[in-house]
């Protein structure tokens, strides 16, 4: 095997693993919310909202614009449009300080632990709200020692506390959440008991929700992302063409999509946006456009589109791929590993190995 | 061989249900022939279904209101030379509901296995046949051994598949058995053989006397030389009554359909079929296996997530284990009656029966 496929395999787990944080970090807002809102089976609590990615604001700030004070949560909870929970999802919570990680995290936490305006009830405010912090069961550790530490620095003014989350397998497979520090508020305090023992939150219970809700406001793996567009937008499109059917693996067939009929498909059917339908105001629409076109340009990059106007309208070459994910895995592991591996490769011109 | 004056026989019986299904018996009875019935559903009509393509040519002969008769010609090259396989066969519609049909002919077993259910298999996004688990053709059978009257349902060939597993890896073989053997017998020497029929062949038998030969397959197609009128109360009646349900049962499951909201299905087996982690890469392996299409792994262990995209007709769905006896299918934007009873029938065929019920959402406490 050559280094580069070496390289290009590493990357490919890598990217395994970054697909399987975010499809966790999906999970734990929908199983931590769930713990809040949940009525019974496809119904939830009229007295409780939630929301992911919204747009709070502190009621003024004389130094700084609406744009850069604004914070968006990972998730928030209101009850009674009173009481309220800001959550923020660390699942790899860094394990040391170097270059001030961890700090960062709290620092990100301590923009919400103010004043904060935007909330989706008739006010736009409430009454009082705390602060979570949701680690992954194996960095929990660490996210509990440095609050220790640094409890006196961070001195957070309104109630915090460090939820832990992991899958653990009893016959069903769930999601177990676990207070592990912290003072809990009153909102908090409705599971106070119950989270610490640890709340199992079946993964069934929740997969309806992940159906619809696979996106949220943290960019996705390119490769997760290429591959939900590829099997619920272009597909769909491809087969209302009759020669769909009788599409040869190695024959393609071109599509014309723009960008923002991708983005309409994957906001209304693979987003938060399902929670919103009722507060959609300061919701910033999931996935960004931004995003959308990164990928388009992976694929004309990877010779799978060309542009027909550049970040408007893509034709798409497709054709039927055998394993959707793993060819899209690859073509990202090696692009990536191609960046990384140039260095290493001989200079046509000096002889020499190495990036000068 | 023989032929079967079928534009005669088409103005000799009368169109209502009965009349047509004695008319058969009657054909079969006083000539040496095999009815071969396909029950089948269809949002076409049968002159939608049935027409030119490729190298298959289908005129409509006769018309009337509930029952039509074709005749396909199929031109094929066998050794170097040009052959053309003809034959006619009946489509009626069956029952009351607008959907159900059988599609009905006496001819020869080479027009029926390179004319015409080749034809129906490559407009399979048209045509809706059903599969029928062990269960199911079990109680269909025994409804029609103890309807009509007979002593037993002597077994005489029958093509199996089995599975048969090391540590390492499960493979699926296909046998065909001459078994000679009471039907209750045979179903056992299935089981225990891990596997389940593909095709069944039975004498039905009153004391020791034979009064058909049936044949009737996983896809509910039924060959037979006798007994229309019995076959058609206990077993076809059976097939179609189970094509409505699945179709009740696959309908409008695309989230396109419903405001984009999911409704998924399960499969319970029954047993703890994926309580060894090592059961998820078999099934893994198997739904590799399922032609004409894309199967990515999202997750693979301890848990099972899959994403399916359906080539046939772009359908797509999501595929989860997260409990050891059930298997979850959510359609997604697009699915169809047939691109959701195509995956079904592949896990079914290729790696374990179960019952399909509708997901019912946990309860939290």
């Amino acid at each position: 095997m050559t280094d580069l496929e070496t390289l290009i395999q590493k990357k490919q787990k890598e990217i395994y693993n970054e697909i399987d944080d975010y499809t966790d970090s999906v999970y734990a807002i929908l199983g931590f919310c769930n713990l809040w809102s949940y009525d019974k089976p496809g119904k939830n609590k009229p007295n409780v909202k939630v929301f992911q990615g919204r747009r709070l604001t502190p009621p003024t700030n004389l130094n700084l614009t609406e744009a850069t004070s604004a914070v968006t949560p990972d998730l928030g909870i209101v009850v009674d449009d009173k009481n309220a929970i800001l959550g923020e999802i660390k699942k790899n919570f860094p394990k040391d300080d170097s270059n001030d990680r961890q700090k960062e995290v709290f620092e990100q936490l301590k923009q919400y632990d103010q004043q904060l305006l935007g909330w989706p009830t008739p006010t736009e405010t409430v009454d009082s709200h705390e602060l979570t912090l949701l680690v992954h069961q194996l960095t929990s550790v660490y996210a509990k020692d440095y609050f220790s530490i640094h409890n006196q620095e961070v001195n957070f003014n309104h109630p915090f506390c460090i939820v832990s989350f992991t899958r653990v397998d009893q016959g069903e497979h769930y999601f177990l959440f676990q207070l592990i520090d912290g003072h809990p508020g009153c909102s908090m305090k409705i599971n106070e008991t119950r989270l610490h023992f640890g709340v199992p939150i079946p993964m069934r219970a929740i997969l309806e929700a992940y159906s619809k809700s696979k996106i949220y406001d943290a960019m996705p793996p390119l490769a997760y992302l290429l591959n939900l567009m590829w099997e619920n937008v272009f597909t769909p499109l491809a087969a209302e063409n009759p020669k769909f059917q009788k599409l040869k693996t190695n024959s393609k067939l071109d599509i014309q999509i723009d960008v923002d009929d991708i983005l309409k498909v994957l906001q209304d059917s693979f987003s938060f946006q399902c929670w919103h339908k009722d507060y959609p105001a300061r919701q910033p629409l999931i996935p960004k456009r931004e995003w959308i076109e990164k990928a388009c340009q992976f694929f004309v990059d990877s010779q799978i589109g060309t542009w027909l106007d550049y970040n408007e309208e893509l034709q798409v070459h497709y054709h039927k791929l055998e394993k959707t994910l793993d060819h899209f895995i690859r073509l990202v592991a090696e692009a990536r590993s191609n960046k990384e591996y140039q260095p290493l490769m001989f200079d046509l011109n000096t002889g020499k190995r190495g990036n000068n | 061989m023989q032929q079967i004056d079928f534009n005669s026989f088409f103005y000799d019986i009368s169109s209502d249900e009965r009349g047509f299904i004695i008319a058969l018996d009657a054909v079969l009875s006083s000539e040496n022939r095999q009815a071969t019935i396909v029950p089948f559903a269809s949002n076409y009509s049968p002159e939608e279904n049935f027409k030119n393509e490729g190298s298959r040519l289908i005129d409509v002969s006769h018309r009337n209101s509930d029952l039509d008769l074709f005749k396909m010609r199929f031109y094929t090259n066998k050794d170097g030379s040009k052959e053309c396989i003809e034959g006619q066969f009946f489509v009626y519609k069956f029952g009351i509901n607008p959907n159900l049909y059988l599609a009905i002919t006496l001819e020869s077993r080479d027009f029926v296995n390179r004319a015409l259910l080749p034809f129906i298999d490559q407009h399979r996004t048209r045509f809706y046949l059903t599969f029928l688990n062990q269960d199911k053709l079990k109680t269909f059978l025994n409804n029609y051994r103890e309807g009509c009257g007979y002593t037993d349902l002597n077994i005489l060939r029958v093509s199996l598949i089995s599975r048969y597993a090391n540590e390492k890896k499960e493979t699926i073989i296909q046998s065909v058995s001459w078994l000679g053997l009471p039907m209750e017998t045979a179903f056992t020497y299935a089981n225990e053989n891990n596997g389940w029929f593909k095709s069944l062949t039975f004498e039905a038998l009153r004391r020791d006397k034979k009064l058909a030969q049936i044949t009737i397959y996983r896809n509910g197609v039924i060959k037979t030389d006798r007994d229309m009128i019995g076959i058609n109360k206990y077993l076809i009646e059976s097939i179609c009554s189970l094509i409505r349900d699945n179709l009740t049962l696959f309908s409008k499951r695309s989230r396109r359909e419903n405001e984009l909201a999911v409704k998924p299905l399960t499969i319970q087996f029954g047993q703890n079929q994926f309580s060894d982690v090592g059961e998820n890469a078999k099934f893994i392996d198997k739904m590799n296996e399922l032609s004409d299409a894309s199967v990515s792994v999202m997750h693979g262990n301890p848990y099972i997530f899959l994403t399916i995209i359906d080539y046939v007709d772009g359908s797509t769905f999501d595929i989860w284990v997260l409990k050891a006896n059930e298997l979850i299918i959510v359609p997604q934007l697009k699915s169809t009656v047939n691109s959701l009873k195509r995956v079904i029938s592949h896990i079914f065929d290729r790696y374990a029966e179960g019952t399909i019920q509708e997901f019912t959402a946990e309860v939290l406490l």
